[in-house]
């Protein structure tokens, strides 16, 4: 049945190139690999449409003929197909295309390595999208084998936990008869090289306008098969092999224009022969460069500039562009690659088992492997809505400030207590969850329970599992307590017999009584019945202000005779240890959305007490004394009726920039830069966490005189640029001053911060909600 | 059938005994058990009308005429929650029924007393499901007015929610 002597291998690939280095380089090894047909109806250029009835094969001839007969791409396996596959291969090596591997997971219950060479998306967003998360993460004897780190650097944490090895892959070899042939020519034509394929095809439709845009000169052969020509006499079209590689060497240049995580090989093939070539700023290929920037295009002037040189054969230039080629063109050298292959693919097609899964899913119970069964006490989280923690460029962020919270509170009970947590969550957000937690979730300190809830998180089906899970906290005998960290999102918690802790940070309809914070008047007031019944239940209600605290008896959240039941932990620095330094290319879109101006910062959602018709009233008024001036935000104008009125009334709309979901490292890079941070608000539950950042990363503050800033400042209120509320000429004031005096603002800043910073640090918070939770405090575990 | 008879007559003591003779031949006839619980309950034996009505439920679980009958048994022996429970049931099912559908829309379901400290146990859970299930179908069904959103349906559930300051 399997292979006997030696493993069988079905390789679901058919791409001209791979077919004969890759797949055939794995029967070199030793391994006998089945190469099934590409007879789907999809184009696909790249596809090697030859059908292989001659290949090496000691499946029986039936057998053989059933496989080759099947349509695998693109397609459902049918069960009488999986029995085969099953029966018969000891592994399947899936490449490129999340679908195929999608299609073989779901049937074969072997070893699979999904083999990948870079792709212009994000392939774990499409797993999740596809349905392969959960079950791709708890699957053993599972390997994702990528070419370059480079090309998955934005892929989600989970998958890079999957991927066993990078494994580099080489350029044809029939280049190698080209080694050195542009260089070895003295005549070169008046021609820039360049690769655009199937432009009927959208993505490359959209990199054929890019180009265009781009450059409009005639120089330019645009080479790569094309199922229909457009009126363009730049493009060539398929040519027989030798003929490309000939015109290749042939040509002045070559330019790379793709801008995304994908690296064609063309432009390799053109170092191979010793060509320069030039490539655009955010490629994978610049990405291989590093810091080199020989050939990099920067902007259309350098464009032209660096086009010009090749075109006139300019020695030096093309000197120096080859010389830093070369890294580059190893990595797709054969000479270097095929050890590395057959190294790797030969350890993970020949033992006995590549990997154990490092996740256990039985619904709704998510652990890492091996330690689902805790039985410690748990501290249950309620977080089953949609957007708290999201990907962005890969890595999960939370953006609003009750999963930042919950953050630091996990961390804290791992660092200093003895609960452990579990997250409860939707499907949807399982897998930026799991990111989130990865470190808690792999000390097996956190566990996820997964609600697979529907759009509507009050559909039936939904609902259905929302009660369910009640009656599981409620009969889990090792819960200790419910953090319900919202006052309504999660009304079902009012059904528990547990002792259940709400956090409630603020609660501004009591304080701004004319103002709908919700859709209507009446969803308003439905949520405070809700919050309210939940606050009644509760053994404990955490805030961060005394400020809050003082309120929260008149709003009816607690009696009168009972504020008691109300902590204040005032909060940390939220998120610090998640601000990573970036990576070039956000760096470079951040850059470039600025263009080099000052700008004020006010990283908030719009709400009704943030005050933003004042805020960009001030922004009109401060930009008559500093015309350059812009206004970064990180809400939506319309979040609030009256606001986008506002900034079309003082005709400030193309100095707003809006930046959303910004990962921490982005929130902290646009502090260190910001001209200041303006924090308009009125009305804060806490000591504004925008302050706490401001900081520790250095930007200039002003903002308004609020009790919670004073209630922990005192004194030292008196050293920071406080301005009152909705006073227009206070705040033009200061702002002049934080702008115009940075240093010295920023040395009274740092005189408060000194003082401030032992009442805002995680221990201190832990201190704090500790005992709400039944855990000891650090200075006693100490 | 004599049992048929009886009860177009209006003669329910006799109609029980035709339909008990009948079940005797024929044990697991769905429709016997379903007359035989209306005659009991037309008899006034209600407990042995609820036994009947339940043996016709478990033959027949997607039948939802009898668990609407069973529902105006519990409703007529003021046993409200159950009642609610088998009115919900039958909207599930399929059930039409105006006045089943018009309970269900309009639950208040007080299963105890209503302090919002109560630890609430698997039947209520289970009511509180068939609730939310019954009141989707309402909401697609002949009725209009919008159905209760299911934060409302628990505060209904726990009493009411106290939003003046307690003293």
């Amino acid at each position: 049945m399997k292979g006997a002597d030696r493993p069988r291998v079905f390789w679901l690939g058919a791409h001209k190139v791979l077919k004969h280095t890759e797949l055939a380089h794995l029967r070199e090894l030793g391994f006998e690999v089945f190469n099934p047909p590409y007879i789907s109806p999809i184009y696909d250029q790249s596809m090697d449409l030859r059908l292989d009835f001659d290949q090496p094969t000691t499946l029986p001839p039936a057998e053989f003929a059933r496989l080759m007969a099947h349509d695998f791409f693109y397609t459902v396996v049918p069960e009488d197909i999986a029995e085969l596959l099953n029966a018969y291969f000891d592994a399947i090596v899936v490449t490129i295309n999340a679908n195929w591997l999608k299609s073989i997971l779901d049937v074969f219950h072997g070893r699979v390595i999904y083999r990948i060479y870079g792709q212009h998306f994000s392939l774990s967003q499409k797993i999740v999208e596809i349905g392969l998360w959960p079950s791709i993460i708890c699957r053993e004897d599972f390997a994702i084998v990528p070419f370059a780190l480079e090309s998955v650097e934005r892929e989600h944490r989970w998958f890079l936990d999957l991927c066993a090895d990078f494994v580099p892959y080489q350029i044809p070899d029939d280049v190698f008869e080209y080694t050195g042939a542009w260089a070895h020519r003295a005549d070169h034509k008046v021609e820039i090289a360049t690769s655009i394929p199937n432009i009927l095809n959208p993505y490359f439709a959209a990199a054929y306008a890019d180009f265009c845009a781009d450059y409009p000169h005639r120089i330019f052969s645009i080479y790569g098969p094309q199922r229909a020509h457009p009126a363009d006499p730049r493009i060539v079209g398929a040519l027989h092999r030798r003929t490309f590689l000939e015109r290749l060497a042939a040509s002045a240049g070559y330019l790379y224009n793709y801008k995304d995580g994908v690296c064609y090989l063309p432009p390799i093939e053109m170092m191979q022969m010793a060509g320069p070539v030039l490539y655009a700023r955010g490629s994978l290929l610049a990405r291989f460069y590093g810091e080199a920037s020989v050939g990099r295009i920067e902007d259309r002037v350098d464009a032209e500039r660096k086009l010009r040189w090749l075109l006139h054969g300019d020695e030096r230039f093309i000197g120096e562009l080859v010389a830093a080629q070369e890294p580059v063109r190893r990595r797709y050298d054969r000479a270097v690659v095929r050890p590395v292959f057959a190294e790797v693919f030969s350890r993970l097609l020949g033992s006995d088992k590549i990997s154990e899964p490092s996740f256990s899913y039985s619904p709704p119970m998510l652990a890492v492997s091996g330690k689902s069964a805790s039985p410690r006490r748990q501290l249950y989280v309620l977080m089953h809505a949609d957007g708290l923690v999201v990907h962005q460029n890969g890595r999960a962020y939370a953006f609003e400030g009750i999963p930042r919270v919950v953050d630091v509170l996990v961390d804290a009970l791992a660092q200093w207590g003895d609960l452990d947590v579990t997250i409860v969550t939707t499907l949807r957000s399982s897998p930026a969850m799991r990111d989130f937690f990865a470190e808690r979730l792999a000390a097996g300190r956190v566990r996820l329970h997964v609600l697979e809830l529907g759009e509507d998180r009050e559909d039936e089906g939904s609902i259905q599992q929302r009660l369910s899970l009640i009656e599981k906290i409620n009969a889990d005998p090792n819960t200790q307590a419910v953090l319900v960290p919202h006052y309504y999102l999660f009304p079902e918690a009012l059904l528990l017999n547990r002792d259940v802790v709400l956090y409630l940070p603020d609660y501004f309809p009591h304080l701004m009584p004319d103002v709908a914070f919700d859709v209507s008047r009446d969803k308003d007031r439905e949520n405070k019945a809700v919050g309210v019944a939940i606050a009644s239940k509760a053994r404990r209600v955490l805030t961060n202000s005394e400020f809050t605290r003082g309120y929260l008896a008149d709003a009816g959240f607690v009696a009168a005779n009972e504020t008691e039941k109300v902590v204040v932990a005032p909060l940390p620095l939220l998120g610090a240890r998640r601000a990573e330094p970036l990576d070039e290319a956000e760096q470079r879109r951040l850059s470039d959305a600025l263009a080099g101006r000052r700008f004020l910062f006010y990283p908030t959602a719009n709400r009704p007490n943030k005050q933003w018709v004042f805020l960009l009233r001030l922004f009109a008024n401060a930009r008559l004394a500093y015309p350059d001036l812009a206004l970064v935000l990180t809400g939506s104008l319309t979040s609030v009726p009256g606001v986008a009125e506002a900034a079309a009334r003082w005709e400030v709309g193309e100095h707003l920039l809006f930046l959303h979901h910004l990962e921490e490292g982005s929130v902290r890079w646009l502090y260190e830069r910001c001209a200041a941070l303006c924090l308009t608000s009125t009305l804060e539950g806490n000591f504004p966490p925008q302050m706490l950042e401001a900081f520790t990363y250095g930007a200039p503050i002003v903002a308004t005189r609020l009790p919670t800033i004073t209630e922990a400042l005192g004194d030292l209120a008196s050293e920071l640029l406080l301005c009152e509320p909705l006073q227009l000429e206070d705040f033009r004031a200061k702002l002049a001053i934080a702008i115009d005096d940075r240093r010295s603002t920023l040395a009274r800043q740092a005189r408060v911060w000194a003082a401030l910073r032992a009442r805002n640090t995680p221990e201190a918070f832990f201190r704090r909600v500790a005992p709400m939770f039944g855990v000891r405090a650090p200075a006693e575990a100490a | 059938m004599d049992g048929d008879r009886h009860r177009n007559e209006g003669r329910w003591d006799e109609a029980a005994a035709a339909y008990a003779a009948g079940l005797k031949a024929k044990p697991n006839a769905f429709p016997y058990w379903v007359q035989y619980g209306h005659a009991l309950k037309e008899s006034g034996r209600f407990e042995a009308a609820e036994a009947a009505y339940l043996r016709a439920i478990a033959l027949r679980g997607d039948e939802p005429d009898v668990r609407l009958q069973l529902g105006h048994l519990y409703k007529s022996t003021g046993r409200g929650d159950r009642a609610l429970l088998c009115y919900a049931e039958a909207v599930e099912a399929g059930s039409t029924d105006r006045f089943a559908l018009e309970e269900v829309r309009n639950a208040r379901v007080r299963v105890s007393e209503p302090t919002p400290l109560r630890a609430f146990d698997a039947a209520t859970l289970a009511i509180l499901r068939r609730l939310v299930a019954a009141s989707g179908k309402a909401k697609a069904g002949v009725h209009s007015s919008r159905a209760p959103s299911f934060a409302r349906l628990i505060l209904d559930s726990v009493g009411p929610a106290t939003t003046e300051p307690r003293p």
